[in-house]
């Protein structure tokens, strides 16, 4: 995953003597990108969506995985396209790819939010504890995101998931198992080290800060500096990066799920259903159209609200 | 030779050869679908040259025929390359699957209780350069010793383990395998240590071909006779002439063949026609092309433009579709009848398949048609409803309609396997549903590949109708081979299962599939543990669950083997069959594949060969002035 070094920029002070509390300002600043603004509502909708979607799939009439294969497959098992009562067509089961593509955004969502959560996290922890504490702890995490990066991810994705597919158990005695849960574990191995990057690099620079020396003089311990002092100011570039690396990791789970090592055909995924597309791309135009521009939907919303939520924190931004 | 388990034999992607029968994409259905016709298409000229294009060759041996073990490689061997003692006529349906004498001058009759096999070689026949002389009964005496030197990693060598002295030879006791001798040039015998009535099937498998020595001596590991392989067909790799083999290390590899690209063959000029016989090759072809293009859409956009005639890899049912559906393309789709199964696995000593009730039910609930069309419809298979394929039976009347779980449709019925269900010790609250807790995400394994995956929602769903859950993993196939065929894993059940024959006797399937002995600790075949002991349990690190005995058919299968070919040992495996399928249950079997070709409009000649379950090498023709 790559590090935008750009925000660091808005690893600065906040704008002072508006009269409004940080996060209205934050607000009135992100209202006025409209591209942001419009992504930020779909994502809302999708969301929305996709905890809706078992109530969506009531109303078509069609659970995710239910099989229509006498009336939506030909007689060589070849998928038919959109219908009235199938506005997507159908896949190469049978199933209704509008039901499967509002039941895959919870996928997306689930695994862009938590597996970003996680890594954020860690990433923060490990960045703050190792920019502040510096020494042979530094050198011990730094080192370690180091050989993190150079691990090659999707052979290691494909190695672990082959070897926790052989039994019922999975593997790590039963603590990871194929599917989503294996999805967001490597994802949150190959994400945290950038988050990691950017809080240590902000946080040597903040340590060095007089209110930091400040607080050292009145006696505060290097805990409750750490925490109380130093992580508030990196709340900017956290929230911004954590912002882009959602759509990493959705984009991640749909290349896991296309390699068949995401989540199972049964559990519909949009990297999963495109998977399934590149098979009959060119007789069934709609099992790669939907999914993929919901996923590119998707992402893009994710990066138009990230750049807006980067031009909001910016105390410079004119716009 | 002491091997009792084996991989198996690697196929294309699906299988066989009618004719062109096709009219509207419907008429296809109605007129291929039902049956295994054996018409060839079209009678050919001499000349030109038959091109097949494959995304990947997959020899399992680098093409060495003392262990290649690949459907492709067979095809090619018999039709062109190797001619055995015994061989077929390689055409479709039953007729194909019958012996007929090959470098032999008849079919022979055994003597001592099917322990003495005596052979005559034909007179002229030769090898192809660099070789060149008459080809003689030492020749195919060496290849068995190639089958039974470890080193040579024969993947099938367990076929001749009844030869006499074969395991003395193999582990260094003897020089010699004292089971077969060369009385002349002429004549060679093969005494058994047990009768082995399909003994000539087994001498039809292209490792039992005349080797010679003064070459394959030099290649002492696995594979490596395959880039020098010296012809006894019709065709040769190109190039062979120009290999010195007057020393082994001036042997330089054939240029005809490199593995990752290429195998061309041109016509043997030592091949005597009147040696051969044009019912088993008319050999009109001047020569063949096998070439890797890994862009399996363009091979068929080229077979459709008509700059290439044939290939290894089986047309997606998307592609088939478009080509039925237009009328000035329809007939250059052929299909045949292969002698595989395609079933569903259920392991014997595994929680809730320990129950024959389940296993019963399983077969009842299974929705056949939705399998079929998940695997392109009728065109790719016609639905299977016991073991063994009926080609493989020469007189299958009284098998032929044979469903011990019928359901309308063939669709599954709810009612019939919650009826069943109704018996099992699974199913405490009697109503027809698998409650027990061991019926709650099934460790299930799964194939990945296109056609394998559209099969895993329809047997979810079927089997969510009698309360079965299931815990799927989808695996590349060769990973889902190897965890299915780990008996530790303690698989319970295993989708998209698939057997093809070695040789047309019903042995080949019983035996590895369902005999006690052939359960092994890896690269295990008999996956539903039929047969499987307490002891034997133990030793694997299984536990059978308590009060539960498995079945075993082992003394059945014994019993049929020991009878002669003919009808008495076919009806012996018919009842077989038709035994494992209503008492033992191990298989949901849904699925006897059609091979699918997708041919250029060049091909004027073609034919399926049944017993290699391939496009018929040596009965096809092209226009004569395509030169490849």
């Amino acid at each position: 995953m790559s590090v935008d070094v750009s925000i660091l920029e808005s690893a600065q002070p906040p704008a002072l003597g508006t009269g409004r509390s940080p996060a209205a300002l934050m607000w009135l600043r992100f209202r006025v990108n409209r591209a942001a603004y419009v992504s930020l509502i779909f994502l809302v909708v999708l969301t929305v969506a996709a905890i809706a979607a078992p109530l969506i799939a009531h109303l078509a009439g069609h659970g995710p995985n239910d099989l229509y294969r006498t009336s939506m497959l030909d007689s060589f098992g070849n998928p038919k396209g959109p219908t009235l009562h199938f506005w997507f067509g159908a896949d190469a089961s049978g199933r209704d790819v509008f039901v499967r593509v509002i039941y895959g955004a919870r996928v997306s969502l689930i695994v862009g939010v938590v597996a970003t959560g996680i890594a954020a996290t860690i990433g923060v922890v490990f960045g703050l504890i190792a920019g502040f504490r510096g020494g042979g702890l530094d050198t011990l995490l730094s080192r370690t995101s180091d050989v993190v990066l150079a691990l090659p991810v999707l052979l290691f994705a494909i190695g672990l998931s082959s070897a926790c597919s052989n039994t019922a158990q999975g593997c790590v005695g039963g603590a990871v198992t194929p599917g989503l849960n294996l999805v967001i574990v490597i994802i949150v191995i190959f994400a945290w080290p950038a988050m990691f990057r950017i809080v240590r690099a902000a946080t040597l620079s903040l340590r060095e800060s007089t209110f930091v020396e400040a607080g050292r003089a009145v006696g505060m311990t290097g805990r409750s500096i750490m925490f109380r002092e130093v992580l508030p100011n990196l709340i900017s570039p956290v929230v911004v990066y954590a912002a882009l690396m959602i759509p990493e990791s959705i984009l991640f789970e749909a290349y896991l799920s296309f390699l068949g090592l995401g989540v199972p055909g049964t559990t519909p995924s949009w990297g999963g259903m495109l998977e399934q597309a590149s098979q009959y791309y060119t007789t069934a135009w709609w099992l790669m159209v939907f999914p993929g521009v919901f996923l590119l939907a998707t992402i893009l919303a994710f990066n138009l609200v990230a750049d807006g939520v980067r031009d909001a924190f910016d105390p410079k931004a004119t716009k | 030779m002491s091997v009792v388990t084996r991989p198996p034999r690697r196929a294309r992607a699906s299988v066989i050869g009618l004719a062109i029968c096709l009219g509207a994409a419907a008429a296809v259905l109605a007129a291929c679908g039902g049956s295994s016709g054996s018409a060839a298409s079209g009678s050919g000229s001499r000349g030109g040259t038959y091109r097949v294009e494959a995304t990947d060759f997959g020899f399992s041996n680098n093409f060495d025929p003392t262990g290649e073990y690949t459907t492709n490689a067979w095809g090619i061997y018999r039709g062109l390359l190797i001619r055995t003692l015994v061989g077929y006529k390689m055409i479709a349906g039953v007729p194909g699957n019958q012996l007929v004498p090959d470098l032999a001058t008849a079919l022979p009759t055994p003597t001592g209780n099917n322990t003495v096999w005596t052979f005559t070689i034909k007179t002229g026949v030769r090898f192809a350069p660099p070789v060149n002389r008459v080809i003689t009964s030492q020749d195919v005496a060496y290849a068995f010793q190639r089958i039974a030197t470890p080193a040579l990693a024969a993947q099938y060598g367990f076929y001749y383990s009844t030869i006499a002295g074969i395991d003395a030879f193999a582990s260094g006791k003897s020089k010699t395998i004292s089971g077969i001798t060369t009385p002349n040039t002429r004549t060679i015998v093969f005494h058994l240590s047990q009768p082995t009535p399909d003994f000539l099937y087994r001498l039809s498998l292209p490792a039992a071909g005349p080797i010679p020595r003064e070459v394959a001596k030099c290649f002492t590991a696995p594979g490596g006779y395959g880039r020098d392989l010296v012809s006894s067909g019709p065709y040769m790799i190109q190039g062979s002439p120009t290999v010195n083999v007057s020393a082994c290390g001036a042997i330089t590899p054939m240029s005809g063949f490199d593995p990752s690209s290429k195998l061309v063959l041109v016509r043997n000029p030592n091949y005597n026609p009147a040696t051969d016989s044009t019912a088993m090759r008319t050999a009109l072809p001047n020569g063949f092309t096998f070439t890797i293009n890994t862009n399996q859409r363009d091979i068929f956009d080229r077979i459709q433009a008509g700059l290439t005639d044939d290939s290894l890899n089986a047309p997606p049912a998307s592609i088939v579709a478009q080509v039925a559906g237009n009328a000035s393309q329809r007939h250059l789709i052929h299909s045949g009848l292969s002698d595989s199964t395609k079933y569903i696995s259920m392991n014997l000593a595994q929680a809730p398949f320990d129950d024959i009730h389940v296993r019963k039910a399983v077969n009842l609930i299974m929705d056949k048609a939705g399998l079929q069309q998940a695997n392109g419809g009728p065109l790719f298979g016609e639905l299977a409803t016991h073991i063994v394929p009926n080609t493989m039976y020469n007189d299958a009347s009284s098998i032929t309609g044979y469903d011990p779980y019928a359901t309308p449709g063939s669709s599954g019925s709810v009612s019939a396997a919650q009826a069943e269900m109704h018996q099992s010790k699974y199913d405490p609250k009697h109503d027809g549903l698998c409650d027990a807790s061991a019926c709650k995400d099934v460790f299930t394994i799964a194939v990945n590949t296109s056609q394998d995956t559209n099969e895993i929602p329809v047997v979810q769903s079927a089997l969510g109708r009698i309360g079965i859950t299931l815990n799927i993993r989808a695996l590349p196939p060769s990973s889902a081979g190897a965890t299915v065929s780990t008996v530790a894993n303690n698989v319970p059940l295993a989708l998209s299962q698939g057997f093809s024959k070695d040789y047309a006797d019903p042995s080949t399937f019983f035996t590895p599939l369902f005999e006690s002995s052939s359960i092994a600790p890896t690269g295990n075949l008999n996956e539903s543990l039929v047969g499987l002991t307490p002891a034997l349990a133990h030793q694997l690190g299984v536990k059978i669950p308590a009060g539960v005995t498995i079945p075993s058919v082992d003394a059945k299968i014994a019993a049929c083997d020991a009878i002669p070919t003919g009808s008495d040992r076919q009806s012996c495996w018919i009842a077989l069959d038709k035994y494992v399928m209503e008492s033992v249950v191990p298989w949901a079997p849904y699925l006897t594949q059609h091979d699918i070709h997708l041919l250029g409009s060049d091909v004027t000649a073609w034919d399926y060969d049944q017993s290699s379950n391939t496009t018929a090498y040596s009965h096809v023709a092209v226009a004569a002035n395509k030169q490849g």
